[in-house]
């Protein structure tokens, strides 16, 4: 027996939630867990809620609401072009008008589309719960204290992701942005591997480097370690140190073969992206 | 119970809310030109447009559509635009087997009704969703852009 909820504000999500508890599943675009025919005792279906579909810029911080299809997102200029790149390698339009950014936050699939770039980016996802005053209390989590693994995250029994937030320090004024997806085919292949990178480079001198990838672990592959290591390089420094670097990053990534590609591919697919990212 | 508006008609589904819309809009309502190719979103047979937007409905849960407007091929048929696409489909040999052809509609119209003067690349594009397996494509892709070209003001 399943009960479907279909609130009508977000504390009453909550309210749902907080009794239910990890009996209930939320539902956004339901174009992940409809093909794989889950249900959960309680289902709380979100898409009345109007308050979860706004992106607003306050300040230094871009928030994107739970509720944002990717088409939604897409459209809107306030959304990194990067990310808005990525998100149009996603599946075909009707997925697209259908699915969220949170959904694939939420989903933590290891060949999840948006999340190397929203590690490169900095987010952070915001889960929230009801108190019992009644308040709405937000919990903020960077992405990758959020998905832990393959399909799990910390997400609490009585919460929900309510946004995603992206500080807008983390893609103004880049010298070199890129997402890149390899599938079997353009549209409507769940990626092989993915790769985004983010650089900025002042007076021949790399400031600040972010690069991530995707679906060549359990979650995404980002060292802030590695990446301090770049920082600070001069072009020409990269330019020599380039072989190191790449030796360094095949040793975190640790592919598997399955139905999609093999690890050896898949690996030396993320390092030739890696080697032509930092050819600058 | 689910309460949407179903081809300009307000309709209440008996169905349990996380029911696949295919289902629902198959079954209960009788409207078949709406197919089940893969049941997981990846072949655009099921195409329907939500509020004027392209939707599968074989990974809609039928609450997703509570009190919005859902469109199948029945409820386009009757229609200036409906005409000149099944016209040109037709000039252009973009039907086959035909299990496609109502997803191909459904989304050629998504693209037209946002986009009424599209280029082929957004053609394509439009329709990435949805395989056919017996054209090769470039007939449907063909059609839509005569259907585009002999539609001015329709769209």
């Amino acid at each position: 027996m399943v009960t479907a909820c279909m609130p009508a504000s977000v504390a009453e999500a909550l309210y749902m939630k907080k009794k239910a508890g990890e009996r209930a599943m939320f539902v956004a675009g339901g174009t992940d867990i409809m093909p794989a025919r889950q249900t959960a005792p309680v289902m709380i279906y979100l898409q009345g809620l109007h308050d979860l579909s706004r992106v607003s810029r306050s300040g230094t911080v871009l928030s994107i609401g739970a509720g944002c299809s990717y088409t939604q997102l897409i459209h809107d200029e306030l959304i990194p072009l990067v990310l808005r790149e990525a998100m149009q390698s996603i599946a075909a339009p009707a997925i697209r008008n259908a699915g969220t950014l949170a959904g694939n936050v939420c989903r933590a699939s290891p060949a999840g589309d948006t999340l190397p770039v929203l590690h490169v980016l900095e987010a952070v996802v915001v889960a929230g719960h009801l108190a019992d005053s009644g308040a709405i209390v937000e919990r903020r989590l960077a992405i990758e204290k959020f998905i832990l693994g393959n399909r799990r995250t910390a997400l609490r029994p009585e919460e929900m992701v309510l946004a995603v937030e992206i500080p807008c320090s983390s893609y103004e004024n880049l010298t070199k942005m890129q997402s890149c997806k390899v599938g079997g085919r353009k549209a409507q292949a769940i990626a092989k591997l993915s790769f985004a990178g983010i650089c900025r480079v002042k007076a021949d001198v790399l400031q600040d480097v972010r690069l991530a990838f995707g679906a060549v672990g359990p979650a995404v592959v980002r060292s802030r370690e590695l990446e301090k290591k770049i920082q600070g390089l001069t072009l020409t420094e990269l330019a020599d140190k380039k072989n190191d670097i790449l030796n360094e990053y095949a040793a975190l990534l640790q592919p598997l073969d399955d139905q999609r590609s093999t690890a050896a591919y898949r690996r030396q697919v993320c390092l030739s992206l890696l080697e032509d990212y930092l050819t600058l | 119970m689910v309460e949407f508006t179903l081809n300009g008609k307000n309709v209440t589904s008996q169905q349990p809310p996380h029911t696949r819309l295919l289902d629902v809009l198959r079954e209960e309502f009788g409207l078949r030109a709406t197919k089940e190719g893969c049941g997981e979103g990846e072949c655009g047979a099921c195409s329907v447009l939500v509020e004027g937007m392209l939707w599968n409905s074989c990974v809609t849960p039928l609450a997703n559509v509570r009190r919005k407007s859902v469109t199948t091929l029945e409820g386009f048929r009757d229609t200036e635009r409906y005409r000149l696409l099944e016209q040109c489909f037709s000039e252009a040999g973009a039907v086959q087997c035909g299990f496609c052809t109502p997803g191909m509609i459904m989304a050629a119209e998504a693209l037209l009704s946002h986009n009424p003067w599209p280029l082929e690349a957004e053609i394509r594009e439009a329709i990435s969703g949805n395989l056919c397996r017996c054209t090769g494509y470039n007939m449907i892709v063909d059609a839509v852009r005569r259907a585009a070209a002999k539609g001015a003001g329709l769209w």
